[in-house]
């Protein structure tokens, strides 16, 4: 590679063109582009010699990084991507210059029909100035014309066998490139790539082809064209946006990601400050996040979520299957997703255009390092909207989320009891007890709330059941003074224990109680485990009986964390 | 010296005795213009008998004008049915009858008249050049009671105008410093000092003229006039332009000194010629006076500053002093005025009438042109016959436009060629936002309709680039300047609009420095 100079430029008076005609070819390293200021100066020395007093001068500078093409005079796309540091508009080309889509190509035409005479349905409108190809029958023409073409027209061109059919009419009006660089610290070398509107700037993926090399970009990007501002913001409602984009993938050396978004509308010489860093829980090689296809997002939302944190129910827009996979893993795969060249649709937007759920950019805070969620500390927070489930046990508390309405919403703290030193057969019960070292259970935990008949289903309570009770478990009804039941419960919500069973009796609020023990089960192995929501610090009293052993009784607090009881089990060498 | 009126005049008869007359005629004391008496007769309400006057001798008026003295008490007829008739009568007796006024020319009294024998008369024929009898008759519409006369004539003659001479340097005179004026003739003609002959008169402060006056001696006498006055040419029907006009002559002893100042000579029926052609002339100038409706006349003399010739055929310029003047609706179809390259015109404006020429150039050679203008005439060169320049010299006219002067259009006659250079400066001034010069700036000048290029040069030291441009007319341009070369302070360019005109093209273009280019 060699650095682009001025002689790199052919000045052609009768097409009133500037064209890079050097030898070489995009990607352009950034220290090889040539300045605008540069060409500018060339220009200007150029043109104010003797024999060129004849021609308009072609360029004009309004400030050290805003240039204009003047006088009707032609620059092309491919000379554009050769410079940096400033930016250009031109002026007069509204009416002189016909910019034309073209489909229905046989034959393209080629930089040699450059400068010959255009036809419109056989009749000379003009020469042509550039030529791009699309694919394989589309093209793009630029026609120093003052006709319009219209739509359909059968465009050919003199002296060649190029051809083609006006897809729409063609547009005319002036350009404007605006100048776009980037400061800040990039892990690496990454490549950027840019999206306008859908046309995304990159060297890999579908769209047009980007022409700077990796690394910090300056560049001039068509930001106007035949006097239509393009691009959008991603909130929408503006144009002359772009979005620049570092999600590159580089196995054993992840990067937490940036992008950001700059209104180009204006012209002139816009700054896009980038910081990327290493990304130590993204290390994975990306075939083997490629693999990982069983984490599965869902976008057909809103999916109503209790993450258990007592507040029921919340909207999230996207649903993501983690597929049993550590979340670590899962947050790989949501970043292999929307990493640069991925161009799988997230809703309706390209994986590497991905920013926040699609239709809430502008509303919802961007995560930019990762558009899904990040990953610290063994946490996964995720962004705004996104629900994950089925994560692996472990990662059960190890995860954050935001809800549609943007609460935070945290899963619950497990608490679980463990109860060791017991051996299959052993009756265990764990039950709150009326106080610390009390080894009294706490019978009156709820007052049975109104009068519950003879074969209900179901035990009301006077209170709200709190969260650290037992999913599912025992519910001992205290028939005060007369007799205690032991009913099975299957859940319960708010005031209700729904049972397994009908009530044998009768139950009259307030004299009667009932309370819920933490374990109530015979052990079959050594340890009976029960896993619990924290709620707050509970006084426990618990036992352990068998025969033949002497009955073990302890008083505990359940703790953050949980707690362990560890029983002794002493022979009972008097029982025969 | 004073003022000396010479007439070019001879008396034909006094009317003071009825000698000489046919029929016999009675004479009258009363109605008498000049002299004793008058002749008189009764003419009622009908047409008189034609009274004729035999003269000494045959004359040959060729050249001449004949002048009569004529009245009628009560009402002539109208001049189409001849109130007042002149007779003359040759050897042959041959009789010519001229009517030569009426109720709707002359309001009554007595009255000159005037013909030239050459011209074709009203009834008969007569030679001009063997004239024996001269006479009048007169027809009325009124009659008179009794045997009262009504009808009167008194003294005739003929001849070819006034001559007016004076001191060389006139003290005495009507005009100004004394000088010789228009009244001094008038005086000695028809005013308070009268010779009846009719050539000059006065109403309402306006000097009438007929024939010839001419100013000046081809012997050795002095002329010293100076006036500011409205001068006419009476409108006679049967004067010639070869007997009417005005001529400056000179000599080589005494001085002729004729200056028409703030003036106007005009003329409405009778074109009248002017002759200021002699070389002899010491001064004959019209400043700021308008001249209308001369004949075909050499003003190859004199100075013409300011000057107006209105609706005059074709004028001979020679070498006379024409700065200032204008000359307009010119009748003539080949041009108004006969050039040659002794001219001495400047700043002279040509308006046309539509058609015909402004100048006629019959000789080949070089011309100049000195802040001519042209109006209303061809634009483009051709053969419609309103072209500016007419060169029927049958060879190459080169035409230098000078001082700012329009570029004329031409017609070639049969073999003729012209060239037209007019050579104006187009100059730019390049400076810096300090006022100072620019050297070495390229500066350019396009033609707006063709972008051919008019100039390109580097600036001199001065700032200054020019260039000269022949002027054909008012032409947009475009200019350029540029100063950008590596090593040296690069500027902004700059461009602009103007238009050269007939003094050229001048502007003055500051410079930006360019602070932005590497």
């Amino acid at each position: 590679m060699a650095a682009i100079d001025v002689n790199d430029f052919t000045i052609n008076y009768v097409d009133k063109a500037i064209r890079y005609t050097g030898a070489e070819t995009a990607p352009h390293p950034l220290a090889d582009m040539l300045s605008v200021n540069a060409l500018y100066s060339y220009v200007m020395d150029t043109f104010d010699e003797l024999g060129q007093m004849d021609d308009t001068v072609p360029m004009s500078a309004q400030t050290p990084t805003d240039y204009s093409l003047i006088n009707e005079w032609f620059i092309d796309e491919n000379s554009i991507q050769t410079l940096k540091g400033g930016a250009i508009q031109t002026i007069g080309w509204l009416d002189k210059v016909q910019i034309m889509a073209l489909d229905g190509i046989t034959t393209h035409a080629s930089t040699s029909d450059i400068g010959k005479t255009v036809n419109d349905d056989a009749s000379p409108i003009g020469e042509l100035l550039f030529v791009e190809e699309i694919d394989a029958d589309e093209a793009k023409w630029w026609i120093r014309s003052t006709t319009t073409i219209g739509d359909g027209s059968t465009m050919t061109i003199d002296g060649s066998s190029a051809d083609g059919d006006a897809n729409n009419a063609s547009e005319s009006g002036n350009n404007l490139w605006a100048n776009l660089y980037t400061l800040g610290t990039l892990y690496g070398t990454p490549t950027l790539y840019g999206t306008r509107d859908d046309i995304r700037l990159s060297q890999s993926g579908t769209g047009t082809p980007a022409w700077w090399d990796t690394g910090h970009i300056d560049v001039l990007i068509l930001i106007k064209e035949a006097g239509t501002e393009l691009g959008d913001n991603l909130a929408g409602g503006d144009t002359g946006w772009i979005q620049i984009f570092e999600r590159d993938w580089t196995d054993a050396d992840g990067t937490l990601w940036d992008w950001f978004e700059v209104d180009l509308g204006p012209g002139g010489r816009q700054a896009v400050p980038l910081a990327t860093f290493a990304d130590l829980n993204n290390l994975t090689a990306e075939a083997t996040v490629a693999g990982w296809t069983d984490v599965v997002i869902s976008v057909a939302g809103p999916y109503p979520e209790d993450i258990g944190d007592g507040a029921g129910d919340q909207n999230y827009d996207y649903s993501i299957n983690c597929g049993t996979r550590p979340l670590d893993e899962v947050y790989e795969r949501l970043k292999y997703v929307v990493r640069d060249g991925e161009v799988t649709l997230i809703d309706t937007v390209e994986g590497q255009q991905y920013t926040v759920v699609v239709g809430e950019e502008g509303t919802y805070a961007p995560i930019k390092a990762a558009p899904f969620g990040s990953f610290a500390g063994g946490t996964f927070f995720g962004a705004r909207g996104i629900w994950i489930y089925n994560m692996a046990g472990a990662d059960a508390e190890n995860y954050q989320l935001i809800d549609s309405a943007g609460t935070t919403r945290n899963p619950p703290t497990q608490a679980p009891i463990t109860v060791g030193g017991v051996v299959a057969g052993d009756r265990v019960l764990v039950a709150l007890s009326e106080g610390a070292a009390s080894t009294v259970i706490d019978k009156s935990q709820y007052t049975v709330s109104g009068t519950i008949s003879s074969a209900s289903d179901y035990i009301d309570v006077t209170i709200p059941i709190p969260n650290d009770t037992p999913a599912s478990g025992f519910i001992r009804v205290v028939d005060v003074g007369v007799s205690e039941e032991r009913y099975t419960y299957s859940g319960y919500a708010d005031h209700t224990f729904g049972l397994n069973t009908t009530t044998s009796k009768e139950y009259a609020g307030p004299t009667d109680t009932a309370y819920v023990p933490y374990v109530d089960n015979e052990s079959i192995s050594t340890s009976i485990i029960q896993s619990l929501i924290y709620v707050t610090n509970r006084t426990l009293v618990a036992r352990v009986r068998k025969y033949g052993i002497l009955p073990f009784e302890t008083t505990a607090t359940l703790v953050t964390g949980g707690v362990t009881i560890t029983a002794i089990r002493t022979d009972d060498t008097i029982v025969s | 010296m004073t003022v000396l009126i010479t007439p070019n005049m001879t008396e034909l008869y006094d009317g003071d005795t009825i000698t000489g007359w046919l029929p016999a005629v009675s004479t009258n004391s009363v109605d008498k213009l000049e002299g004793s008496d008058c002749i008189a007769d009764q003419v009622k309400n009908t047409t008189g008998a034609v009274f004729l006057f035999t003269l000494p001798g045959s004359i040959d008026m060729t050249d001449n004008f004949v002048v009569m003295t004529m009245k009628v008490n009560g009402v002539a007829d109208t001049i189409a049915l001849g109130g007042y008739r002149i007779v003359l009568e040759d050897s042959g007796t041959s009789q010519a009858v001229w009517y030569v006024g009426g109720n709707d020319t002359h309001p009554g009294g007595w009255g000159y008249f005037a013909v030239d024998p050459s011209t074709s008369p009203t009834s008969g024929s007569v030679d001009y050049t063997d004239i024996t009898k001269v006479g009048v008759q007169f027809k009325t519409l009124t009659s008179v009671v009794g045997t009262a006369d009504n009808c009167f004539w008194d003294i005739a003659h003929y001849g070819t105008g006034l001559t007016v001479t004076s001191a060389a340097s006139e003290t005495t005179g009507s005009g100004a410093g004394g000088a010789t004026g228009w009244e001094d003739i008038f005086d000695y003609d028809t005013g308070t000092n009268p010779h009846y002959y009719g050539i000059v008169q006065k109403l309402n402060d306006v000097y009438f003229l007929r024939g010839k006056v001419v100013f000046g001696s081809t012997s050795t006498l002095s002329i010293d006039f100076e006036d500011t006055a409205l001068v006419g040419y009476l409108p006679d029907t049967f004067m010639t332009d070869a007997v009417t006009g005005i001529d400056v002559v000179g000599n080589a002893t005494g001085s002729t000194n004729v200056i028409a100042r703030n003036s106007v000579i005009f003329s409405t029926l009778r074109k009248f010629e002017l002759d200021i052609s002699d070389t002899d002339i010491t001064t004959a100038a019209f400043p700021s006076s308008t001249v209308q409706r001369t004949a075909v006349s050499t003003i190859s003399e004199g100075q013409y500053i300011g000057s107006a010739f209105d609706t005059c055929e074709q004028l001979t310029v020679g070498s006379g002093i024409f700065t200032g003047s204008v000359i307009r609706n010119s009748p003539s179809t080949i041009g108004a005025i006969l050039l040659t390259n002794l001219h001495n015109m400047s700043e002279q404006a040509f308006i046309s009438a539509g058609t015909g020429h402004a100048i006629l150039i019959t000789a080949s050679g070089n011309y100049t042109f000195d802040a001519f203008s042209f109006d209303d005439y061809a634009t483009v060169n051709g053969s419609t016959g309103n072209e500016c320049l007419y060169n029927n010299s049958g060879g190459l006219v080169t035409v230098a436009i000078v001082n700012g002067g329009d570029t004329p259009t031409y017609r070639n006659g049969a073999s003729a060629s012209t060239v037209v250079n007019n050579a104006v400066n187009l100059t730019l001034h390049v400076i810096d936002a300090a006022g100072s010069n620019i050297e070495n700036a390229q500066a350019a000048i396009y033609k707006t309709s063709d972008d051919s290029e008019l100039m390109n040069e580097d600036t001199l030291s001065t700032g200054i680039a020019t260039e000269t441009f022949n002027f054909v007319s008012d032409t947009p341009v475009y200019w350029r300047v540029r100063k950008s070369s590596t090593g040296d302070t690069r500027y902004f360019p700059r461009t602009g609009t103007g238009t050269i005109t007939s003094v050229g093209f001048s502007a003055t273009i500051t410079l930006a420095e360019d602070t932005i280019i590497q």
